[in-house]
């Protein structure tokens, strides 16, 4: 599954070689370099989520997330050696992540089109692991389950280099900066790319939702 | 501005990533245009969907999973690493150990294969001094027991000479123990007869000047030994020594004295007279021819421009030796009367050149 993954190198920005990475991993990262298995439970109980929900939002399919998931520590652990700190460890592991999720996106594309199904195809997956809240009424979270499902597919409507900046920066939060860094794309480039996912989707959430306003 | 145009700026609008111009221009189209405004609110309520979605959560044991894998993968590492790289005090002495086994198996394969390889070798023919001394009366008669001669006893042989008879036999070689019994061959037993092999150059022999001819019937009396020694004779001495060390020479015996010791040294059971045109390489081939029949030149000497070779032959070769040397020049051969039946032929071979 790992199979053509390159890993990604961060590359050196002006203000990154001038200032030092605060970096709350970085001491787990020395252990595991060490050959700690330990410390690299720490990284993976720290970041598991957040990686959960990028490959998710990337993917569609919850399944297919975890594996990526699972994969994507793996080469982080097999290449820790080689990660020499220039940036956030995060944002490293976030690179491999979106590595073996786009691939992943583009094994199902070409399942799809042997297989003759759609791209978005409601039907699949299913009851994801979500946050539920307590304190809502059932009928309220199956509603929001069934609102956040179709969303997901208005999300996975997106071409890929759009779908991944989207749900980097919206989100997920990172900076122009860390996602420039991640997917090797000067800040210009990535603003634009957002700029015009976000109207995209917002299109095609007027198509499923009607008006949203 | 159209309001499509103004539509595909909205979203950098809503970052504030145009100019104060541009945002001026659309602040002011917004006010007055519902289909933009509702856009700009529409593209609001997209992102705030999108940041509201809920995450979701890892799977039960999802940790766990991933840890067992990863340590599978550093535990299945460290076992081949550990396979090929045992620790220092195991792999040194397993490896010492091995490459002394290899050395013991090599060794004991040269050692079975060496008896072999020195059987193989091809043992050279010896040129003997005769060493042992011989009663004259039994030297007449034919071989008898070999006796031993020192270069001492040779330089006094000059008192005793006259009344004693050496006969130089060589000692035992080992290609002479190596004929076996004798098989005597046919041509053994033919009487007595000049043998032409091949006709070569019309035979002339030397002028009478050089030296007495080669008799057609050869006797061992007396006369025959003076008249070999009439002309220039001088020993050639053997390049090997004998078994004891010795190099015998003919020091201070007289002629007439050593000339009748060497024609009672020099009998030989049959006698070969080879016509050649060159004598060199003649010589080498009748001592090819002896090596190859096993044979062993016990003297040779040289006298009127002929050369002349003594040397003793295993019975059974005898037969295959002359077959060989015919291959040479013309052959005459004589052998002493009666038949032979020693394992071993002595041969008095002369070698003489025609033109």
């Amino acid at each position: 599954m790992t199979g053509g993954i390159t890993l990604p190198e961060i590359p050196d920005s002006a203000d990154a070689q001038n200032r030092t990475i605060e970096d709350d991993d970085a001491g787990f990262v020395a252990r595991c370099q060490r050959g700690e298995t330990d410390a690299f439970t720490f990284l993976v109980r720290r970041h598991q989520k957040r990686m959960l929900n990028i490959a998710y939002r990337m993917i569609g399919d919850y399944d297919e997330a975890c594996d990526v998931v699972q994969e994507a520590f793996l080469s982080a652990w097999r290449a820790i050696g080689k990660f020499r700190g220039d940036a956030r460890f995060s944002t490293w592991l976030c690179s491999i992540v979106l590595n073996h999720a786009r691939n992943r996106v583009m094994q199902r594309a070409n399942r799809r089109r042997s297989e003759g199904g759609s791209f978005n195809n409601p039907s699949e997956g299913h009851l994801v692991n979500e946050h539920c809240c307590d304190q809502a009424p059932v009928i309220e979270q199956i509603e929001k389950r069934e609102r956040e499902s179709k969303v997901q597919e208005c999300i996975g409507a997106l071409e890929v280099e759009q779908r991944e900046i989207l749900v980097l920066r919206d989100i997920q939060g990172f900076s122009y900066e860390e996602i420039g860094l991640m997917l090797k794309l000067p800040e210009g480039t990535v603003k634009s790319r957002i700029f015009r996912a976000r109207k995209v989707l917002k299109d095609g959430l007027m198509k499923v939702f009607g008006d949203l306003t | 501005m159209t309001c499509k145009e103004i539509e595909n700026r909205l979203p950098a609008y809503l970052e504030n990533h145009l100019s104060q111009d541009e945002k001026k221009i659309i602040d002011g189209h917004i006010a007055s245009c519902s289909q933009c405004s509702r856009a700009v609110e529409a593209l609001r309520k997209a992102q705030k969907i999108v940041r509201d979605l809920s995450d979701v959560e890892p799977p039960p044991f999802f940790e766990q999973r991933i840890m067992s894998r990863v340590r599978e993968e550093v535990q299945q590492k460290q076992g081949i690493l550990r396979k090929l790289f045992y620790p220092l005090y195991i792999k040194i002495p397993v490896q010492a150990l091995a490459t002394l086994l290899v050395a013991v198996i090599a060794l004991s394969i040269y050692r079975t294969l060496e008896p072999e390889l020195k059987h193989v070798a091809v043992p050279a023919i010896p040129v003997n001094e005769p060493a042992k001394d011989r009663n004259a009366a039994e030297s007449l008669k034919g071989p008898s027991a070999p006796a031993s001669v020192t270069p001492g006893m040779r330089a006094s042989a000059g008192g005793v000479a006259e009344k004693k008879r050496q006969r130089f036999v060589g000692p035992e070689a080992e290609n002479i123990a190596k004929a076996g019994r004798p098989d005597s061959s046919p041509a053994l037993r033919q009487p007595e007869q000049a043998l032409v092999i091949k006709p070569s150059a019309p035979s002339m022999i030397a002028g009478a000047n050089e030296g007495p001819p080669f008799p057609e019937t050869l006797n061992r009396t007396k006369d025959r030994a003076e008249k070999q020694e009439a002309g220039q004779v001088f020993e050639i001495s053997p390049p090997e020594y004998n078994g004891k060390g010795k190099r015998a020479h003919v020091a201070s015996v007289p002629a007439q004295t050593r000339a009748t010791d060497n024609a009672a040294r020099r009998q030989a059971d049959l006698e070969l007279a080879i016509q050649v045109r060159q004598l060199q390489a003649a010589i080498r081939e009748v001592e090819e021819h002896l090596h190859h029949a096993n044979g062993r030149i016990i003297e040779k000497w040289r006298s009127n421009g002929r050369e002349f070779l003594r040397a003793e032959i295993a019975t059974q070769n005898l037969a295959a030796f002359l077959d060989r040397i015919e291959t040479i020049g013309r052959v005459n051969m004589k052998k002493r009367s009666g038949e032979i039946a020693d394992m071993t032929v002595k041969v008095n071979i002369e070698i003489v050149i025609v033109p």
